[in-house]
């Protein structure tokens, strides 16, 4: 409890514990006298076991969004930085520092049209995007049993051409797979790329950066890529997206390796959606201190040199950051459209950190907020939970209310 | 719903009606209406409907049986059994167009709590009045009564949570007084709570069933006074 609100209320490290005073804060968490300790909670996320973690994470997954759906599932890595000097762990390339060094990772699957966070796994840093690609694509498969699945991936996942060729292999034996990801710009192809004529592209013209700006020049080509040690009969569809930077720079180009038949320019706009998975990171990382998680190093492991790795931890914290980034964004569009997309830190300056006072009574909990100016949009949503009489089990049952002042002055649920 | 799930014989077991009992023509009607309660999900005006006909079809069924075969009350069933299908007709329309919920909605709890808690020794017509002040409607004393006791804010509720905090208020100084200790200094003095009501019983009752001592005191063990310790002498 105190994890999951932790980051709702917005606690960035657990240590913050020490000097929290909240009563409210303290009730819901469990105890109605005090806030929880530190070392409890700490304690606790340390020793989580991985598989109860594992059925954890799939029993709390929202599977049922992706059952009969259309789905449009981007696979992504999160690096997350370990500084520690005594223990020696597993590096990998942190894109942020843009180097390699120790670090644990954190693969998500995410909906994106839905915006929603769809699967987790924990690794340590050398694991890589193409180790685990095929993994989590089968387990949305299975899993969510989606009508279609298009699986979107950055060029982690092939960076080599046995890698772009398993994942192609999987699209072609899934009858309702697709798979799009985008290929690593080696020298070689790029000649070959390059090389193609240019009446094989064709141009679009996009808005510019901004109102008034240069609009931008997008030429968008089709090839197919031999890879290597195959025939010609089994190269790859490729799209090469050739983007005109004016002036002295260098144009920038964005290949991608496809298994669908869309059309070239389609597939250049519904592998940029993949833009709203960062968008996710970036949120969790800043609003939710995705990069707080507990390490999943062994601390008391007997050699220093080689601990062991327990994915329990990271991987319970970090779905736990997906889960109430989800609730959020489900909360926020039943507010009305105007809201839907707005971050875990806007609703949470504007909805659910507020003062208020607490009325414990033999029969309910009434929670009493004080006044804000966005009060009214909640009305709805406040008379639908006190309509549904949820109770505190730890509080001897009793029933939470939630309450506005008086300004809201509105007839009826 | 009183048919949802069910079979036509188990509607009949469940409304305590005996199927082997029925004549034919009682088995048609109750069929018909079992398929007419089964397509409207039993929504209210197909029950209102469904009973109408039965207590007036002169089918020989008990008003008890049709109200459990309809799934309402058997009081509404005999107060159903007098009125006429205009009345009937004109009783779902008002339930359709009434308002299902009070003035008075949960949302309101918290401001209700807080001029309790501002006012204790508020009148039950200036807690009116400010209802009426707050949100421009008026309510009366039977729905102020009926609110305030489902949330616990009438005044027995209150008084026992008042009761109830203060006992854990001294259970919580006595813990911190006991736990204030210092290495080397004088045990502190608890205070008078912390110890069980002093016999008013010159001796020990006979009247009353023997305490059991748990277990066989060690012959080795010395006896434990049972006389209080005061730790400033």
């Amino acid at each position: 409890m105190t994890s999951a609100f932790g980051l709702i209320v917005g606690l960035e490290r657990i240590f913050h514990l020490d000097q929290m005073q909240d009563p409210g804060f303290a009730v819901l968490t469990g105890n109605a006298r005090r806030c929880p300790s530190r070392y409890d909670v700490g304690a606790w996320r340390r020793h989580v076991r991985w598989n109860e973690v594992d059925r954890f994470c799939h029993r709390t997954s929202p599977w049922d969004l992706l059952r009969q759906q259309d789905v449009l599932m981007s696979f992504d890595e999160h690096a997350i930085p370990r500084w520690t000097k005594k223990f020696v762990i597993p590096k990998g390339y942190v894109t942020t520092r843009n180097k390699f060094m120790r670090c644990e990772k954190l693969y998500l699957g995410y909906e994106v049209n839905l915006r929603r966070f769809a699967t987790i796994k924990a690794t340590p840093g050398n694991v890589e995007l193409r180790d685990v690609a095929g993994l989590l694509t089968r387990r949305v498969l299975r899993s969510g049993q989606p009508a279609s699945l298009h699986a979107l991936f950055d060029a982690g996942a092939g960076k080599s051409d046995a890698d772009v060729r398993a994942l192609m292999d999987l699209a072609h034996a899934t009858e309702n797979l697709e798979i799009t990801l985008r290929a690593c710009r080696y020298p070689s192809r790029m000649e070959q790329w390059k090389s193609l004529p240019a009446e094989a592209f064709t141009s679009y013209e996009e808005p510019g950066v901004c109102v008034g700006a240069r609009p931008k020049e997008i030429r968008v080509a089709e090839t197919r890529t031999v890879l290597k040690d195959e025939t010609p009969a089994q190269a790859v569809r490729t799209i090469v997206c050739r983007q005109v930077i004016p002036g002295p720079k260098k144009d920038r180009w964005h290949p991608l390796y496809t298994s669908g038949d869309a059309e070239a320019g389609e597939v250049v706009d519904t592998f940029r959606l993949r833009q709203h998975h960062e968008q996710g990171f970036r949120v969790q990382v800043h609003d939710e201190g995705l990069n707080a998680t507990p390490c999943g190093y062994d601390k008391e492991s007997p050699d220093r040199h080689h601990p062991r790795f327990h994915r329990g931890p990271p991987q319970l914290v970090g779905w736990l950051a997906c889960l109430v980034y989800n609730a959020c964004a489900a909360f926020l569009e039943a507010l009305s459209p105007a809201w839907a997309g707005k971050f875990v830190s806007t609703a949470r300056r504007v909805f659910f950190n507020h003062q208020g006072d607490l009325y414990c009574t033999p029969q309910a909990l009434i929670v009493y907020l004080e006044e804000f100016s966005e009060q009214d949009l909640l009305v709805d949503y406040i008379d639908r939970f006190n309509a549904a009489q949820h109770r505190v089990p730890w509080l001897e049952n009793r029933q939470l209310i939630l309450s506005l002042s008086p300004h809201a002055a509105r007839a009826g649920p | 719903m009183a048919t949802e799930g069910r079979s036509f014989e188990t509607w009949l077991l469940a409304a305590k009606v005996r199927p082997e009992r029925l004549s034919d023509e009682q088995r048609f009607i109750l069929q018909a209406t079992f398929r007419f309660l089964q397509d409207s999900e039993g929504d209210y005006s197909s029950s209102r409907i469904a009973s109408h006909f039965l207590l007036h079809c002169g089918l020989g069924l008990e008003v008890t049986q049709i109200a459990r075969l309809v799934g309402i009350h058997p009081r509404s069933a005999f107060r159903h059994r007098n009125l006429s299908a205009k009345h009937v007709g004109q009783q779902i329309h008002y339930h359709f167009h009434g308002r299902p919920y009070g003035k008075l909605l949960p949302r309101h709890a918290g401001s209700i709590a807080d001029f309790l808690f501002r006012h204790p020794q508020g009148t039950r017509d200036e807690l009116l009045e400010f209802i009426a002040r707050a949100w421009k409607f008026r309510v009366s004393k039977v729905a102020l009564w009926e609110f305030l006791k489902k949330y616990g804010l009438d005044r027995a509720s209150l008084k026992e949570s008042q009761q109830a905090s203060d006992a854990e208020e001294e259970q919580r100084v006595t813990a911190q007084v006991l736990e204030a200790r210092t290495p080397g200094a004088l045990v502190p003095v608890p205070p008078e709570q912390f110890f069980l009501p002093t016999r008013s019983t010159p001796g020990r009752s006979c009247c009353g069933p023997k305490c059991s001592p748990g277990s066989t005191r060690p012959a080795i063990a010395s006896a434990t006074t049972t006389g209080r310790s005061n730790g400033a002498s």
